[in-house]
């Protein structure tokens, strides 16, 4: 067995290392080198590049360890968290009892032990804030919150039984997005762009059109900063902006860039650096390919007028509820399209502890008729079946009413969806119990769904693995197990 | 399985006895019972059932035994181990040797002792602890690494300055380390540098400024006449010049993770950071010893002051505490503080060991010998001492409105000398808690979590290491005099070892250990581990602690003064140049490339800001990252602008895109990556237009007139102001060609300012050339 075991372990240092130093699939060439020579001594990406004959870059696509059921993954985060009780969580028994008190003995023990939030701030029963149906052929409840979504039941994979280990938002959030609440990790974009690169060496692996509050969020930690997210600037904004920083020359001179470029070459040349790290010039060249590629990219205004109408883009009227949230999600289609890896989308304004009638209408009247579309326009491109798009926020809402008209933090039983890319589609996983306080059947905690994603794109979360500081790093430390219920 | 052999072992057993008393199953799993499992069982399965039944992938018959999830479920078979049930469970079955298909270990039956424990084990409810599942990767089998093989705990000694065979090249006696190393690989060290390369270098690496074009002349002139003395004289005059502390100072704030703001949904200010910034840089142009730097660090409020202006100092100094990386937002206040402790251990292991202690906070560390009792032995110090200070009070958070970052504004000045230290002690109050209330030692705390709390382990040191007791440590004391002491012994092999080998990376860019952060196991070894002692020594013994003679000396070397010249035959013997044959280039840092374009279009403030801390009021919705910082402010030295934990606002890209370090760790080691986005920053970035700019039209202004001759002048005079060197005529012709050929493209757009323009451009041109952004 002993031999079995040594396999497995080469497997995984060639997944980090050797494979992307052979995969040299044309790319910028020793850009690449660079960025690998930026090791810390402690990491675990020491190739032998003087002798490689060739190296690759950081961002090269690389082969996924298994056959992947996604290619990509577009993840829409609703900061703050959403009511699973008034958009995908029906409970019947809570809007029975809707402005009934439950005995205090009778609540759980998370409320009652102020675990989230003083007790003495919750109320009677708050029944669901909208009418509950159920849609498409699988029969899928969803609320009248989110009409333009009833569509596209059949393609959603619900979890209603999610958790998470902190009630207070900045640690949830950052859990969410690292897997662990407090320390400092990778984001789960980064561990992705770092499994898989990027499909298209002329723009990053990872882009957040927004992101959470925390850019550590979205932040690649010890993984080298190829992984990072490169976080677009005005997103959402009607204008023509430079969304990627210093995209453009001032003066818009591509003319004189190119004399500058050229003799900057030949300087170069004379005062070489480091053996083998002459490609340093090379990152001017793709900063120059990013420069013709990019702004193409992340310019909407090719699109038609009937997609811009079908995600709610305001052609003359900006102030349309859904105009910021459309263009993200039109970004979001983009960037995937143009073979980014991991995008990453925030909507904010979730946290409604004191008028979550008119907040949650609010809200999702914004993102509605945008995350509809998308999906639709995903499907309709061929895209959904290799792009995993995911739902959530970082917790959920409490079913007792909070501040009279609110909702308190739940973050022991919440829902979320996702769509495309490998998930049981028009599918309902988990539950809570009868109020939706707390997850009862098949519960999901967040290093469970890290590694459900992982798995979505070919690779195994305990073998994605990094070395810093003298150990192996996981997206999922020592936890998770992948939810194979939900994968088609 | 060796535990028992190990020196330490007892160590690990009580550390594992503690984790026994907390631990609480479904099954009865008393201590006595995880004990029992520790002492009997856990050894069996390693010596006789790992091999096959343990680890991932293939394991004999579907079978693992290493974690107690699959123990119970067991393999193909059935379940190994059915708690209480001894007949059902496969295990003994397995162990008895009376099924004949059945019979294990296979090659030879376990004594009956070791069945009968077994029995005895499943009778007790086959109590359990290993919760989780190994990982995949582990050193040593099961146990704690063996102290005894690591090289950086030997015992420090001065080592023999080697003889070598070419006695004239060698200056000084760290040449001949490195000589003797090069003669025995058949190297040759390369040329001297050009007297031009090594004042810029000198001027970059010691005070991280590059020289104005005047004093290189003034400085080449006198070497001219008077010859390498004028050298010695430079770096004397570098190393008592303020701007030196501005530039080794911040060497240890990226250890210390300097930073002005917490993490944190409400993006809490560490309001008075900047005093701690500020006393460092003070510190290291004092030039005080080191040692005594690390007890003002760890315990600078417990040290006796002669005057307030010292106490001050000594409370500010403690910020390396009290800067801890911890989340005021979490609602779970244990939680807060058990988080703080494991940064500030985490800090100082890394800076000052060079060993990672984190890992131990929840199982003994599987690559260094630092177990879970050494964490919560050290854990007690700190927690028995409140450093929870520099944070603003929390009434600052409130209210939407954003302001900008000040600097030196005087908002909030430095009270007059009589209230200095009451206003220290209420910003700083970094105290000991009182004897018998709160200084205590600390419980174990199982796999990290205070819900399930061990054994107590009395508050103390690394056993690892072995420095004789200081002094004991006292009841109603938190310790950290004494950690403060353990740390600077004599008998302490790895602070030395670390601080020289940082010294030498700062000076070289690259550590004798390469993994300057790691002297672990995981680490790499030195390259050259007698240079690396002889330092040490030289740096603990000789200087004191002092740094700067030590610096000196290194930078006086000829090693030091070597070309950057590449040699084809060489390279394939040493390719990454560790043998110190020839210079090896690198690209300016953050600070150093913020200060040297600023010092090129002449904006850099020079003058000490009293304070640049951010002034903004929080919200939880906040995002820095669109803070402006004002012209103003950013004209100080890089060292002096804020430093952000989370968001960093944009408008300080030019640091954090050249790999300014993360706050939120501590880290010696800057990486030297290239990416598109720096590269985009370079080209299209206002900075780079501004500096090239206002240098274009200083240029102009201060040759007026254009004379056909002028253009080769001009090129001349950039060549020496921007690479600090006179250059060939031919570089200087390509600059004029390059400058005719943008020139004209300007003046077919008719625009008035084509000249001045396409100097701007050629300036530009150069400051982002190799030259310029490398250190040569």
């Amino acid at each position: 067995m002993r031999e079995t075991r040594f396999q497995v372990d080469d497997r995984s240092k060639a997944f980090g290392r050797r494979s992307m130093l052979r995969g040299l699939g044309g790319g910028f060439g020793s850009l690449a080198l660079a960025g690998m020579l930026s090791k810390t001594a402690a990491q675990s990406l020491r190739p032998q590049l003087d002798t490689a004959a060739g190296v690759s870059s950081p961002l090269a696509a690389r082969a996924p360890q298994f056959a992947a059921k996604a290619k990509r993954v577009i993840f829409l985060f609703m900061e703050g968290g959403p009511s699973h009780v008034d958009l995908l969580d029906y409970k019947p028994e809570l809007a029975r009892l809707h402005n009934t008190k439950l005995p205090f003995t009778e609540l759980p023990q998370s409320i009652r032990e102020g675990k989230a939030e003083r007790p003495e701030k919750f109320g009677n029963l708050l029944g669901p804030l909208a009418k509950f149906k159920k849609h498409g052929d699988a029969g899928l409840w969803m609320s009248d919150f989110i009409p333009h979504l009833h569509q596209h039941a059949d393609k959603l994979c619900v979890i209603k039984s999610m958790v998470c280990d902190s009630p207070s938002h900045a640690p949830a959030v950052q859990q969410f997005h690292t897997g662990h609440p407090t320390l400092i990790r990778p984001s789960v974009g980064s561990w992705c762009a770092f499994g898989l690169g990027s499909e298209n060496q002329n723009m990053p692996a990872y882009v957040a059109v927004s992101s959470p509050a925390g850019n550590a969020n979205c932040g690649n930690a010890f993984l080298p900063a190829a992984y990072q997210a490169t976080i677009l600037r005005d997103a959402g904004q009607p204008k023509n902006k430079q969304k990627v920083g210093y995209l453009y020359d001032p003066e818009n001179a591509g003319d004189i860039q190119r004399i500058q470029l050229e003799h900057l070459r030949q300087m170069n040349h004379a005062e070489r650096t480091e053996p083998g790290l002459d490609g340093l010039i090379n990152s001017f060249e793709l900063a120059f390919k990013m420069q013709s590629e990019a702004p193409g990219v992340l310019d909407l205004s090719s699109e038609s007028d009937a997609t811009l109408d079908m995600y709610g883009i305001g052609k003359s009227n900006q102030d349309q509820p859904t105009d910021n949230f459309g263009r993200q999600c039109l970004m979001a289609r983009r960037l995937s399209e143009s073979g980014v890896r991991f995008v990453q989308v925030t909507e904010t304004g979730w946290d409604s502890h004191y008028k979550i009638r008119e907040e949650h209408s609010e809200r999702c009247l914004s993102i509605d008729q945008p995350i509809a579309a998308l999906l639709g326009d995903l499907e309709q491109r061929g895209l959904l079946d290799e792009t995993l798009v995911i739902w959530a926020g970082e917790f959920g809402r409490t079913p007792l009413v909070q501040n009279e008209n609110g909702r308190g933090h739940n973050p022991w039983g919440f829902t979320i969806w996702m769509a495309g890319g490998g998930v049981k589609p028009g599918f309902s996983f988990g539950e809570t119990d009868p109020f939706g306080f707390e997850a009862t059947t098949n519960r999901v905690p967040i290093h469970d769904l890290h590694a459900t994603i992982l798995h979505l794109l070919g690779m195994d979360h305990e073998r994605l693995t990094y070395r810093y500081a003298g150990r192996d790093f996981r997206l999922t430390d020592v936890y998770g197990e992948v939810v194979n219920d939900v994968i088609a | 399985m060796a535990v028992k052999k190990r020196p330490t072992s007892w160590i690990m057993f009580t550390a594992v006895a503690h984790m026994a008393i907390a631990t609480v199953h479904a099954t009865d799993e008393s201590s006595q019972g995880v004990t029992f499992f520790e002492k009997k069982v856990r050894p069996i399965l390693i010596d006789h059932c790992y091999k096959c039944h343990a680890g991932e992938g293939k394991v004999k018959g579907g079978l693992r035994l290493d974690f107690r999830k699959a123990a119970r479920q067991g393999g193909e078979s059935g379940h190994a181990v059915i708690p209480g049930n001894v007949e059902k469970s496969l295990l003994i079955q397995a162990v008895r040797y009376k099924n004949d298909d059945l019979k294990m270990p296979p090659k030879r039956k376990l004594s009956d002792a070791q069945i009968a424990d077994l029995e005895q084990w499943i009778k007790m409810g086959a109590p359990d602890p290993r919760e989780a599942k190994p990982s995949a990767k582990r050193t040593s089998k099961d146990g704690l690494i063996d102290a005894s093989k690591l090289w950086s705990l030997k015992p420090l000694r001065m080592p023999t300055v080697p003889a070598v065979k070419d006695t004239r090249w060698p200056r000084n006696q760290i040449d001949q380390f490195l000589l003797a190393a090069m003669e025995r690989k058949k190297l040759r060290p390369v040329k001297d540098a050009d007297i031009h390369r090594l004042v810029r270098r000198l001027y970059l690496t010691l005070i991280g400024l590059p020289p104005s074009a005047e004093r290189m002349q003034l400085i080449v002139d006198a070497w001219r006449k008077r010859g390498p003395k004028i050298i010695e004289q430079l770096v004397d005059q570098m190393l008592a010049s303020p701007r030196f502390g501005e530039k080794w100072g911040r060497h240890w704030l990226d250890l210390a993770r300097y930073a002005d703001t917490n993490v944190g949904s409400f993006h809490p200010k560490l309001a008075n950071a900047w005093l701690y910034r500020n006393h460092v840089i003070q510190r290291f142009n004092e030039g005080m010893p080191f040692d005594q730097f690390i007890v003002e660090q760890i315990a600078g409020d417990l040290l006796p002051a002669e005057s307030d202006q010292q106490r001050s100092e000594q409370l500010i100094a403690t910020g390396f505490l009290g800067l801890s990386v911890r989340d005021v937002s979490e609602r779970d206040g244990h939680q807060i503080i058990l988080d703080g402790i494991d940064d500030q251990l985490e800090t100082i292991g890394r800076s000052l060991l060079g060993l990672s202690i984190g890992c131990a906070r929840c199982h003994d560390h599987k690559f260094d010998p630092i177990t879970t009792s050494d964490y919560y032995a050290l854990a007690g110090i700190l927690r028995s001492s409140a450093t929870t200070h520099l944070v603003e009070r929390k009434s600052v958070f409130n209210g939407n409105e954003v302001t900008t970052i000040r600097a030196g504004t005087g908002k909030s000045k430095l009270p007059g000398r009589g209230d200095l230290v009451a206003h220290v002690a209420r910003e700083f109050n970094s105290k000991e808690l009182k004897a018998g209330n709160r200084i205590s030692d600390m419980r174990v705390h199982v796999a990290g979590s205070y819900r399930k709390l061990g054994a107590v382990v009395p508050r103390g040191f690394i056993q690892a290491i072995d420095v004789p007791h200081v002094s004991p440590m006292p009841s109603d004391q938190s310790g950290r005099l004494q950690l403060a002491q353990w740390l600077t012994s004599a008998q302490n092999p790895l602070p030395p070892r670390v601080m020289a080998n940082r010294i030498w990376y700062w000076l070289f860019g690259r550590g004798l250990v390469e993994s300057v952060d790691d002297f672990g196991m995981t680490g790499r070894p030195p390259t050259h581990p007698e240079l690396l002692d002889w330092l040490a020594v030289r740096l603990r013994d000789h200087h004191g602690w002092r740094i700067k003679p030590l610096i000196r000396e290194i930078v006086l070397s000829r090693a030091w003064q070597l070309g950057a010249e590449d040699d084809v035959n060489q390279n394939v013997i040493d390719p990454k140049g560790v043998d110190h044959w020839r210079w090896r280039r690198r690209r300016l840092q953050a600070e150093q490339l913020h200060d040297s374009l600023l010092t090129m279009s002449g904006e850099l403030k020079l003058v000490l800001p009293k304070q640049t801390r951010p002034d903004y009021e929080v919200s939880n919705t906040f995002n820095a990252s669109t803070l402006k910082i004002p012209e103003s402010t950013m004209r100080y030295r890089a060292v002096y602008l804020p430093v952000f934990r989370k968001d960093v606002p944009l408008d300080l890209d030019v640091l954090t895109l050249f790999n300014f370090p993360d706050s939120k760790f501590s880290s010696g080691f800057r990486r030297e990556n290239t990416l598109p986005t720096q590269a985009l920053f370079l080209l299209n970035s206002d900075r780079l237009h501004r500096t090239s700019s206002l240098m274009a039209a200083k240029m102009m202004a201060s040759t007026p007139g254009s004379t056909p001759g002028m253009d080769e002048q001009r090129a001349a005079y950039l060549t020496l102001w921007i690479y600090g060197s006179p250059g060939q005529r031919s570089g200087h012709l390509k600059l004029v060609s390059m400058k005719r050929a943008i020139q004209k493209i300007y003046e077919t757009r008719g625009d008035e300012h084509a000249e001045e323009r396409a100097w701007q451009r050629v300036i530009h041109t150069m400051l982002i050339s190799n030259r310029f952004m490398f250190i040569s």
